[in-house]
């Protein structure tokens, strides 16, 4: 369950990174406004704290929750953002639907 | 200070930052290096064999090696063979000198590493290892230790001065929290530091808390005088919850009973947790016991619970209780700092978070003098502050990765039967890290940042060929065999080697940004492109 919960750290991350672009079209920001996003950013990081602590338990759950949302943010700004910004949304809605596929296999 | 309360907090952060940025760039880079400190043990003995073998198995050999080897021994402890770290280590502590006698220092205590698959002491080269880094990142190494200590809590106390301004000085932390815009010479080093503190800040905030939680009793001793007069013993008999002293030895030699059976019930006491390791006071004396202690993966707490055994007819005696709030908080918050409790997925993220740290010291430091020069340059000539900031940027930023870098190869190429080969490394790594210094000194310029990038670069990413020259464990056999522990290390440095490289050659490539008079200028100098 922890990469399920890795992968909804990083897609509320993403989502909460989308949120704040100050040039939707450019990221491919559609369909949603900005405060959508962010409560779906939200949303997501609180379901990772959830997996977390239900996967490795209420002393551990939490460290992974934090360096988890550390790494995914640093991908996003040192990696996505400035050099392949396209990718983040097809990653960001990709990741918790591969990692729950691979838990179930 | 009479400008407002944000300013002043800038420039608290700014010389806070800059006076131990370099030492806390050490301390960084040793740390983070620490949390492989296993598997950098295990890649600078190529000697160790890969064998597993029951802890019972192993233990129950280890006992058998030191009754031959250490008989006279006031105390054994044997640290088991788990998944990271595949041999039996342990040291023994020998009975004081006979009264007159000259005491000998290195006489006290006695140490080996042993193969648990045949009992046998292992012919490791003399390395220090993982150690090295270990004890880098708070004895500094040449330093005595107690200095060393008291230089790495000032640091670390000022960090965190650093870290509370930093978030302070802020003005859009939540506006600007992922933003980094790349070549825009001072605003993209300024998002860069931004970025690295502020989504590391929590890891940041707690590494360099609990790091000084670590030493807060060398740091802050006045507390326990007042509270515990009768002595600093009586304080931490109470912390550790602990077992009762164990007392003298009878002077009687008795038969110790099976340390396989022992570890087997402790196993059971604790529902099948790990055994991690163990001490046997007055072995083979009719007062002999057994402290079994618990394995530390996957708990936070950095002391696990202790059971102890008659050591002759291996009864359980005594057993750790639950500890008090207090200690238990400290307990956890040192074992948080150590991060012995993380399995292996966990630990690639804490040490990517360690990286943050250090590009978020290095970005710091550099910083200043980006936003330094301009100033020095309309002056038209570099001030002496400057050049010296500039030095120590080049020679530590840049340097310390080579020095880095060269204590593998120290390890590989210096030669096995050398004497004092362990203190030799740790010299090599200090002599490197001493020419890169002179060297940035002497031309703190940027082609000295792109020739010490480079060598750094080359120095780490060659660390797997030199592997494969000189040991049998190189990557094609480890890979292999799915030895993800050894691999490690080597497509680590790798991959280090090639972020060296990708730095080195865009600051290569990089040409100062015009400043807006010269555009100007360009822009209405006849013949300019309209």
């Amino acid at each position: 369950m922890i990469p399920l919960a890795l992968a909804c750290a990083f897609s509320g991350m993403a989502a909460l990174c989308l949120a704040m672009e100050r040039a939707p079209p450019a990221l491919g920001r559609v369909g949603m406004s900005g405060r959508a996003w962010r409560v779906a950013g939200w949303v997501f990081v609180a379901i990772a704290f959830g997996l977390c602590c239900e996967a490795a338990g209420a002393s551990m759950g939490p460290v992974w929750w934090v360096v988890g949302l550390a790494v995914a943010g640093l991908v996003l700004v040192f990696g996505l953002k400035p050099y392949r910004p396209g990718l983040i949304l097809p990653l960001a809605l990709a990741a918790p639907g591969v990692a729950l596929v691979l838990a179930t296999l | 200070m009479k400008q407002g309360f944000r300013q002043s907090m800038a420039w608290l952060h700014t010389w806070t930052g800059l006076v131990v940025g370099w030492v806390l760039l050490l301390m960084f880079m040793g740390g983070t290096a620490s949390y492989y400190r296993e598997e950098i043990s295990r890649w600078t003995r190529p000697e160790l064999a890969q064998s597993p073998v029951p802890q019972a198995v192993a233990a129950a050999r280890a006992v058998a090696f030191l009754q031959k080897n250490a008989p006279t021994a006031e105390s054994w402890t044997v640290t088991l063979p788990d998944a990271r770290s595949p041999a039996v280590r342990m040291f023994w502590r020998n009975p004081p000198p006979a009264e007159g006698a000259p005491a000998e220092r290195g006489k006290r205590y006695g140490d080996a590493i042993v193969d648990p698959a045949t009992g046998e002491a292992v012919a490791a080269r003399d390395t220090r290892g993982g150690d090295f880094f270990y004890r880098l990142h708070f004895d500094l190494h040449y330093v005595p230790p107690r200095w060393a200590r008291y230089i790495v809590g000032f640091c670390a106390m000022v960090m965190l001065v650093a870290i509370v301004t930093g978030v302070i000085t802020h003005k859009k932390i939540f506006v600007d929290f992922f933003t980094f815009r790349p070549g825009k010479g001072q605003r993209s080093w300024l998002d860069f530091h931004n970025a690295t503190a502020v989504l590391g800040l929590p890891y940041h905030l707690a590494i360099t808390y609990t790091g000084i939680v670590t030493l807060m009793l060398m740091y802050l001793p006045w507390g326990i005088r007042a509270a515990y007069p009768e002595g600093e013993e009586a304080f931490r008999e109470e912390m550790s919850a602990g077992l009762p002293d164990v007392g003298e030895a009878s002077g009687r030699p008795a038969p110790s009973a099976d340390i396989a059976a022992m570890i087997a019930s402790a196993r059971k006491a604790w529902n099948g947790a790990r055994v991690g390791s163990f001490t046997v006071h007055h072995p083979g004396d009719a007062a002999a016991r057994v402290d079994v202690q618990a394995h530390g993966a996957g708990r936070l707490a950095y002391e696990g619970p202790v059971i102890r055994f008659d050591g002759t007819t291996g009864e359980l005696e005594a057993r750790t209780a639950a500890q008090p709030a207090a200690a238990l908080t400290r307990n956890v918050m040192y074992g948080l700092h150590l991060g012995r409790f993380a399995p292996g997925a966990m630990r690639m993220l804490l040490f990517v978070c360690g990286l943050a740290g250090c590009l978020m010291v290095a970005s710091g430091v550099i910083l200043w003098a980006v936003k330094e020069r301009p100033r020095h340059l309309t002056a038209g000539r570099i001030g002496f502050g400057l050049r010296l900031v500039d030095s120590l940027n080049i020679g530590t930023v840049a340097g310390l990765p080579i020095a880095f870098a060269s204590f593998f190869w120290a390890n590989r190429l210096l030669p096995l039967d050398m004497a004092a080969r362990a203190d030799a490394e740790a010299n090599v790594f200090f002599s490197v890290w001493a020419c890169a210094l002179a060297a940035a000194f002497i031309a703190p310029r940027r082609s000295m940042w792109c020739a010490q990038l480079y060598a750094g670069a080359i120095a780490f990413a060659a660390i797997p060929l030199l592997n494969w020259a000189t040991s049998d464990v190189h990557l094609g056999v480890t890979l292999a065999r799915g030895d993800w522990g050894l691999a490690g290390v080597d497509l680590a440095t790798l991959g280090l080697g090639a972020c060296l490289a990708a730095c080195a050659a865009r600051l290569r490539r990089w040409t100062p940004q015009a400043s807006a008079s010269e555009r100007r200028r360009a822009a209405h100098a006849p013949g300019a492109a309209t």
